[in-house]
């Protein structure tokens, strides 16, 4: 087996995000949000080529995706390799896409869900898009975008050795990162840093971001976690 | 990966951010030092920029059957051999260009070690054996398939099975025949393996009556749907 680090402009990669909301994960943050106040969405949008059918000339429509994406304020955005919270400017986002790379792009709100969504069908890109979240909320959404369900995956969820496995809190925290790239040991530690003030709770949301190559993390909803989790201590 | 002894200061900084758990303080000389047993390879510590020092050292390239942990641990790294990028596939996120799932097919992508638990290949040889005899279709473009010494039986090369990584995701194909017995096995062997698995259910919608009728044949199978999902809304075309 051989293996190398990818180019920038390399092979196509894969994301996981799928399997962020369990619901005892939801039940988690619904009750660190409480019954008054609306929690951030979690809704994650990946437009990408397909290899050995449409990834000729996918450079230049990936590229016209991160900026129709961008327009839309996601609170995350990435190429699949780096993103707006591993230090990467906008630009070298764009200029390091190549056929092969893909967009992800991570939003806290569901109008703006839509409004991307319709961005994107009117580009017609003819590129793949995929909508991550509670299917609950995210199917009506993409109903409402004026587009219809393809193909779903479900997360089923977790099964096996489960008594290894983090705290909900720090469960619904590090699995923002499906790559498993952000450890229960660092979020235990920025929740401390966070409850002794040393940083505020967007601080400590950025700090796990950065650990996430592929940029799906939503800083959003972790900095409320870490913000609502410690009764509101913020600095 | 390695950290250099005469660089490292010991502040133990680098302890925490180890997906793997290998990073530990030397009692003698209070330096950090990586375990190669539970190493992942997945270069988290080199591309942190916490080190005061950049003690963090690593080889250009590992070697046979090291060189698996990479694979499978770090998401920007490719797999050569199919110049698919980290654990899986494209899966259904291109299927309406590809048609891989076609209606009344299902796939199943089960993501070995997942969350954050890591797995040793021998527990992803475990599930691939269930799965084959479950008459499941193994997706070929899986780096896990070409560890396959037998696709039909789901046996993994014995030269890896002692290889930890981060996670692995097992992709097959069944049909609603085979979908039933294809979850109870898993479920069964969940209880025999040192890890955990996230477990993922895949189908074309393009002809479903309404949503309901999923959940209904998952409570068929005597097993329900978390609230996440990934959708693909139908965008992709052939041509460009």
């Amino acid at each position: 087996m051989v293996c190398s680090e990818t180019s920038g402009k390399g092979e196509m990669q894969v994301t996981h995000t799928l399997h962020r909301l369990k619901s005892d994960l939801k039940h988690a943050r619904e009750s660190l949000w409480g019954q008054t106040e609306t929690p951030p969405a979690d809704y994650i949008i990946m437009t990408m080529a397909c290899q050995g059918f449409n990834e000729q000339d996918s450079a230049r429509r990936l590229k016209k995706s991160l900026a129709l994406l961008a327009e839309h304020t996601p609170v995350n955005i990435s190429n699949g390799e780096e993103s707006i919270h591993t230090k990467a400017t906008r630009k070298e986002l764009e200029d390091n896409i190549g056929d092969t790379s893909y967009v992800a792009a991570v939003f806290d709100d569901p109008g703006l869900l839509i409004a991307a969504l319709k961005s994107l069908a009117e580009a017609d890109l003819g590129m793949s898009v995929v909508v991550t979240g509670n299917p609950d909320q995210t199917w009506p959404l993409i109903e409402r975008a004026g587009l219809g369900a393809h193909t779903i995956n479900l997360s089923l969820g977790v099964f096996g050795n489960t008594d290894s496995l983090p705290s909900s809190e720090v469960q619904a925290l590090i699995m923002m990162c499906g790559h498993g790239l952000i450890t229960p040991q660092l979020a235990e530690r920025i929740i401390e840093h966070v409850a002794a003030g040393d940083m505020n709770p967007e601080e400590g949301a950025r700090e796990m971001a950065s650990f996430c190559t592929c940029g799906i993390f939503n800083t959003s909803v972790a900095a409320a976690i870490l913000r609502h989790g410690l009764g509101g201590v913020s600095r | 990966m390695i950290i250099q002894d005469d660089l490292c200061v010991g502040c133990g900084e680098c302890v925490d951010i180890c997906p793997g758990g290998a990073i530990h303080l030397q009692e003698d000389s209070g330096a950090a030092q990586i375990s190669q047993q539970l190493c992942l390879e997945c270069r988290v510590c080199i591309r942190w920029d916490g080190c005061p020092t950049n003690a963090f050292q690593e080889e250009n390239s590992l070697p046979w059957p090291r060189s698996v942990r990479r694979v499978f641990s770090d998401p920007v790294t490719t797999f050569e051999e199919t110049t698919v990028s980290g654990r899986g596939t494209e899966e259904m996120k291109t299927n309406d260009v590809t048609h891989r799932f076609p209606p009344g097919s299902y796939g199943l992508s089960i993501d070995v070690g997942r969350p954050n638990v890591g797995a040793y290949l021998r527990d992803v040889d475990k599930i691939t054996r269930v799965l084959a005899e479950a008459g499941a279709d193994f997706s070929r473009n899986n780096p896990i398939f070409t560890l396959m010494t037998d696709p039909e039986k789901g046996c993994l090369s014995s030269e890896v099975l002692n290889e930890r990584v981060l996670s692995a995701v097992v992709e097959c194909t069944v049909t609603p025949d085979q979908l039933p017995d294809a979850i109870r096995c898993l479920q069964d062997i969940s209880r025999e393996i040192d890890t955990v698995f996230s477990l993922g259910f895949i189908a074309n919608v393009t002809e479903l009556r309404d949503r309901e009728a999923l959940h209904d044949l998952l409570r068929e199978c005597g097993i329900g749907a978390e609230n996440s999902a990934k959708i693909n809304v139908g965008l992709g075309r052939k041509e460009p």
